[in-house]
């Protein structure tokens, strides 16, 4: 599959694919992750994780790619390793630069770095309000037939519900950030 | 909270580019004065954000699952497993059944190559067996190793050092969906050791590797 195919098809909903394939790339992130510290293990997060961001891009109207899929998953696996290494206090240890990365880079990182925050808190609140945050964020379901489902009274309730997960999430969230947290890789 | 309610319900209607012209011009303006509004709508798009990387987590898990089963179980018929037995005991086939048996009755040192485990991936070595070392509260476990639809030669980078492995048997298999895998492996393990309790299982060679080394095997899935 083309690069263009793959996002084509990241984007539409038809990932599977496309994704088994982008798994490719692993072995060299594994590579680079153990020979510097890092186990096998770690090198699966990071990439997974990088999957993600490529993923969520991919999704975005008007992603483009200034190269090609496999550079920009390796060169943000290689960045968020050498965080990770500055975060483990191993600052002497530099790893290659990657030719041709992405320029934005460093705001890419920056911005899924806080994307990584948030997915930690949301995912701290509890099934039910990931549940009721899904359906209305990503799933669209009417505020109403939410409320049916979940047994609450009716759309206010709901409402006051999401308000509610909202508010406790904005509130982990920003603990989290204010601890200067790095995401930690996500398990499912 | 009424009025928060109804501030979160117009970022929301912001960041899903529902506002008309005017409005929006209107939530930017405030925005633009009032810190604690423009914190308020940049932490709801993050939180969007996440929400939504988190809900693409189980189609890349699930991609890598099939990745992984598809790196040492392609799908494609006619692929062969090996049979390993790994064990501090004497076990091996007699060849009474279908498969060709090989056996190691007289297990051969293995030679020590100097090679980074996992970066093997050429199959073409002979397959190996040794013994170098045994550990006692080892449980015979049978082991199939199988990559890219070829039989993964166990070769000797793989075992050095790492116990007594002996290869007891090598079966053809197709394997096109992980059922049929372990159903192609119950018949290897029922042939393998009929008259013991012995568990076959199928790893990638990573996997063994790691086994080889005493660590945890990953579960199969």
């Amino acid at each position: 599959m083309s690069d263009p195919e793959i996002l084509m098809q990241l984007r539409t909903g038809r990932e599977h694919k496309a994704l088994v394939e982008l798994y490719a790339h692993l072995p060299k992130v594994e590579r680079m992750v153990r020979n510097n510290s890092g186990t096998r293990a770690d090198a699966k997060d990071l990439f997974q994780d990088a999957l993600i961001i490529l993923f969520g891009k991919a999704k975005e109207d008007g992603f483009a790619l200034s190269c090609s899929i496999g550079t920009y998953l390796f060169a943000i696996c290689r960045n968020r390793w050498q965080e990770e290494l500055r975060r483990r206090g191993r600052f002497a240890q530099e790893l290659d630069t990657v030719p041709d990365e992405p320029a934005d880079l460093a705001a890419l990182l920056a911005e899924e770095g806080r994307f990584g925050s948030a997915e930690r808190a949301l995912r701290s609140l509890g099934d039910k309000c990931l549940d009721l945050l899904k359906r209305f964020y990503l799933l669209k379901e009417p505020l109403l037939s939410i409320a049916r489902s979940i047994g609450l009274s009716g759309e206010g309730a709901a409402k006051t519900r999401k308000y509610k997960c909202l508010e406790e999430a904005r509130k982990r969230y920003r603990t989290l950030i204010a601890q200067g947290s790095i995401a930690q890789p996500q398990l499912p | 909270m009424r009025n928060e309610l109804t501030l979160i319900e117009l970022a929301d209607r912001y960041l899903r580019g529902e506002l008309n012209t005017t409005e929006r011009a209107e939530l930017e303006e405030r925005m633009r004065t009032n810190a604690e509004l423009r914190e308020l709508v940049e932490d709801q798009r993050v939180l969007l954000g996440g929400l939504q990387r988190l809900a693409l987590r189980p189609a890349v898990d699930k991609a890598y699952r099939s990745y992984k089963f598809g790196k040492w179980a392609p799908g494609i018929g006619g692929a062969v497993v090996a049979a390993l037995l790994i064990s501090g005991g004497a076990l091996w086939m007699t060849g009474e059944h279908e498969a060709v048996p090989i056996i190691s009755p007289e297990p051969v040192p293995i030679e020590i190559e100097d090679a980074e485990p996992g970066a093997t991936d050429a199959p073409g070595d002979a397959p190996a067996t040794g013994t170098v070392r045994t550990r006692p509260e080892q449980r015979d476990t049978v082991i199939m190793i199988m990559q890219n639809g070829v039989l993964t030669p166990i070769s000797a980078k793989d075992t050095v050092g790492k116990g007594t492995m002996r290869i007891v048997k090598t079966v053809p298999i197709t394997a096109s969906s992980p059922e049929k895998l372990q159903h192609s492996l119950d018949s290897v393990q029922r042939a393998g050791a009929p008259t013991q309790d012995i568990p076959a299982k199928v790893i990638p060679r990573d996997s063994l590797l790691q086994l080889l080394e005493w660590e945890l095997v990953p579960k199969i899935e």
